[in-house]
């Protein structure tokens, strides 16, 4: 045998290394063994986070992660789910669709988790929930917001924390076309969830009695609104109704505050991550718009939250849990609970302790149900507008509450529902043993 | 059918967009008609432009910040520069790739400096805010940077047009030997030409900072309008570069009034059109894209 440098290899040191290596594969064959014996006590519970690090929802992606683990550390901290520890395999879906549904299919085959959770551009969860039901591994979409996800293109195993256009739009459009307008603009982001949101509202202005006089549409990644507003303040609207999120929703404030088009006409938009707003500051913090928690919510639960979140984070581009954040936590406690409830990872139970379950530790003014038929969490809504800075309380107080909407009041109803779950039978059992 | 303050409006801010579109392509061009490099690096030199005037903004007012960001941005070009001249006379696919390398290395040195959430930067205050035509409201500091995007192009030329260096830098585009042989040093040319060319990216990302607000893909977003407008207005030509830029920037706003969703592309089909009819472009000369 003959060593890099010419040398042969002495059989001294063949012998030393032969004995090492031995010794090690001994080792390490005992100890997997002997883990093996222990049984599945040892083996973790692997989440699969599914979540934007780049792309539009970046900075939201962030965020609903540090929810996110800030319920798993909880958990953990209590012994973990079924005297399991909970760790998790990250995967980033880049706000675009195809690369949702390979790093979904990669979690699933090649890390074999035992969860998929997280979602905020509704492209992504769509092919993410295809993914899904196809293996039968359970799905919590947390953050995004189209219907369809619940709707015609619902899952068995998918569930959604956020809530959906449907319940923005009936939360916050009444009080619109009451209080601010009947000529509508609609802005709408061109994607799946844009034009659901503004299909919802179209609806809503409908029935109200409302007069739609125009659309624009606008891509993903559009830095330059300049044209659009333009052509959007010669039609001279009342109110401008906006389904545009991430940080094409930051550029969109920065210009519309450029153009002073907050003076000459109200904008709404379908709902407000916070993130998106922090970017722009409060001077450019305009209009009337949906949210599904604010961390200023006088309610249990809500101050320490904030807090825990603070000693956790204290270096995180944004300073308090946000709604974004708030989703990923609840969703992901909430799954864990489920498991701890069902006594199984085994994903038709788990399924069924979710279904019909209801929390009152939800920090919000009513409780939360997870609804049987859509597998929606019925959230609490709120109608909010920018809080003027006269009036901040601090840097982070960006909103201000004008309305709280009961959830059964703005989702969806059973009958107008066309979510058509598959049965039990034919969704795969997923059990990783 | 659009009204007439909203056409002149959209006109008015296509030029507007548009001349940030030729300022950008300009150091673009100048890089490729000189050196015949494509410097794909372009688009991130602009997105550093715009995060160092972010950092510098706050620390020393926005003029300096001006000034000194494009320079920092320079000095990175003549860095890059020693990489990339081991690919002159070379198929210009290396230069290509090598500045390809060097945008996606340069974008992730942002993210780790200055992290991947988007950043906002106000405009200075003394343009800030919306200014009143009567019929329509514009921004007030759209108009200051379209005056800037102007006093710096006629800059430009001037330097190129009127001074010795500026014959030099011209010659050296059309006659790399001749150049030579008159004794002038390539070598120190092309670098100085390619630390031009990156500060003129810089410059243009300063100005957009508080226009398009500050992300790490900013880069992107540039290089793609910076080629397309180099290949409509014909490389190696200082006016193509521009008229391309107003073309682009005033046909972007027109479709945006009659087919919003083909605003993004609408570039791209004007290119396919005039590299059609006139293939080097409307007022290109011949170049290494043949």
């Amino acid at each position: 045998m003959e060593g890099k440098s010419g040398e042969k290899i002495s059989r001294r040191s063949f012998l030393k290394y032969g004995a090492a290596v031995t010794v090690g594969a001994v080792g390490g064959i005992s100890v997997g063994g002997w883990s093996l014996v222990r049984g599945e006590a040892k083996k973790p519970i692997l989440i699969g986070i599914t979540s934007d690090a780049s792309g539009n929802y970046a900075d939201s992606g962030a965020a609903e992660r540090r929810g996110m683990f800030m319920a798993i550390e909880e958990f953990n901290a209590k012994g973990g789910v079924l005297g399991r520890k909970v760790e998790y395999k990250f995967e980033d879906t880049e706000t675009d669709p195809s690369a949702a549904s390979r790093k979904a299919k990669r979690l699933i085959e090649r890390e074999r988790v035992d969860f998929l959770i997280g979602g905020l551009s509704s492209g992504c969860a769509n092919a993410i929930s295809e993914v899904a039901q196809r293996a039968g591994i359970i799905y919590f979409n947390t953050n995004s917001s189209s219907d369809s996800v619940t709707n015609e293109n619902c899952h068995r195993i998918n569930f959604a924390v956020d809530a959906n256009n449907h319940m923005f739009s009936h939360a916050v459009g009444p009080w619109v076309v009451k209080n601010l307008g009947k000529k509508w603009y609609f802005v709408t982001h061109d994607y799946t969830w844009g034009k659901s949101g503004t299909a919802d509202y179209r609806k809503i202005l409908r029935a109200e009695g409302g007069e739609e006089i125009g659309e624009v549409l606008i891509p993903l990644g559009t830095r330059d609104f300049s044209a659009h507003l333009i052509k959007i303040l010669a039609a001279k609207p009342e109110v401008v109704m906006t389904t545009v999120a991430g940080a094409d929703l930051t550029a969109l404030l920065e210009q519309v505050h450029e153009f002073g088009a907050d003076k000459k006409t109200q904008f709404c938009f379908t709902l407000r991550d916070y993130p998106d707003v922090w970017a722009v500051g409060p001077d450019k913090n305009i209009g009337v718009f949906g949210i599904t928690w604010y961390h200023k919510l006088d309610l249990p639960g809500v101050k320490d939250f904030v807090a825990r979140y603070q000693k956790r984070f204290p270096d995180a581009p944004i300073p308090i849990p946000e709604n974004v954040c708030y989703n990923g936590y609840i969703g992901m406690r909430e799954l864990l609970r489920a498991v701890q409830r069902a006594g199984t990872p085994q994903s038709h139970a788990v399924i069924k302790a979710l279904e019909g379950w209801t929390f009152a530790d939800n920090m919000r003014h009513h409780p939360t149900t997870i609804r049987d038929f859509d597998h929606c969490f019925m959230q609490t809504m709120y109608i909010a507008r920018g809080k003027p800075k006269e009036k901040m309380a601090d840097k982070t107080d960006l909103y201000e509450i004008i309305g709280i909407v009961k959830p059964e009041d703005a989702a969806i109803k059973k009958q107008d529902c066309k979510c058509k779950m598959e049965p039990y039978e034919s969704t795969p059992v997923y059990w990783l043993k | 059918m659009p009204s007439l303050p909203e056409f002149l409006s959209q006109l008015l801010n296509g030029l507007v967009v548009g001349l940030l579109y030729a300022l950008v392509a300009l150091g673009f061009m100048l890089i490729l008609g000189v050196m015949e490099v494509i410097n794909f690096s372009h688009g991130v030199l602009f997105a550093w432009g715009a995060y160092f005037a972010f950092t510098l903004r706050p620390l020393i007012g926005f003029w300096p910040a001006l000034l000194i960001s494009p320079l920092i941005v320079g000095i990175m070009g003549l860095i890059l520069e020693l990489a990339v001249r081991r690919s002159y006379g070379k198929d210009p696919l290396f230069g290509l790739l090598l500045t390809y390398g060097a945008a996606m290395a340069l974008e992730e040195i942002i993210r780790m400096i200055w992290g991947s959430v988007g950043r906002s930067i106000a405009a200075p205050a003394f343009v800030a805010g919306p200014i009143h035509f009567g019929f329509m409201p514009y921004s007030k500091y759209r108009l200051f940077l379209a005056g800037l995007a102007i006093l710096l192009i006629i800059l430009v030329w001037l330097f190129l047009e009127k001074t010795p260096y500026g014959a030099i830098i011209k010659a050296g585009a059309f006659d790399s030997e001749m150049v030579m042989a008159l004794g002038i040093d390539l070598r120190k040319l092309r670098t100085f030409v390619f630390g031009l060319g990156t500060a003129l990216a810089g410059i243009p990302g300063v100005i957009a900072a508080p226009l398009w607000s500050l992300k790490p893909t900013m880069g992107v977003e540039a290089i793609m309008p910076a080629f397309v407008v180099v290949l409509i207005g014909g490389v190696g030509s200082f006016w193509g570069a521009i008229l391309g830029g107003l073309l682009v920037g005033v046909a972007t706003g027109i479709s945006v009034m009659f087919m919003p969703r083909t605003s993004q592309i609408v570039m791209y089909i004007l290119m396919a059109i005039i590299i059609l009819i006139r293939p080097r472009g409307i007022m290109g000369e011949k170049s290494i894209l043949e």
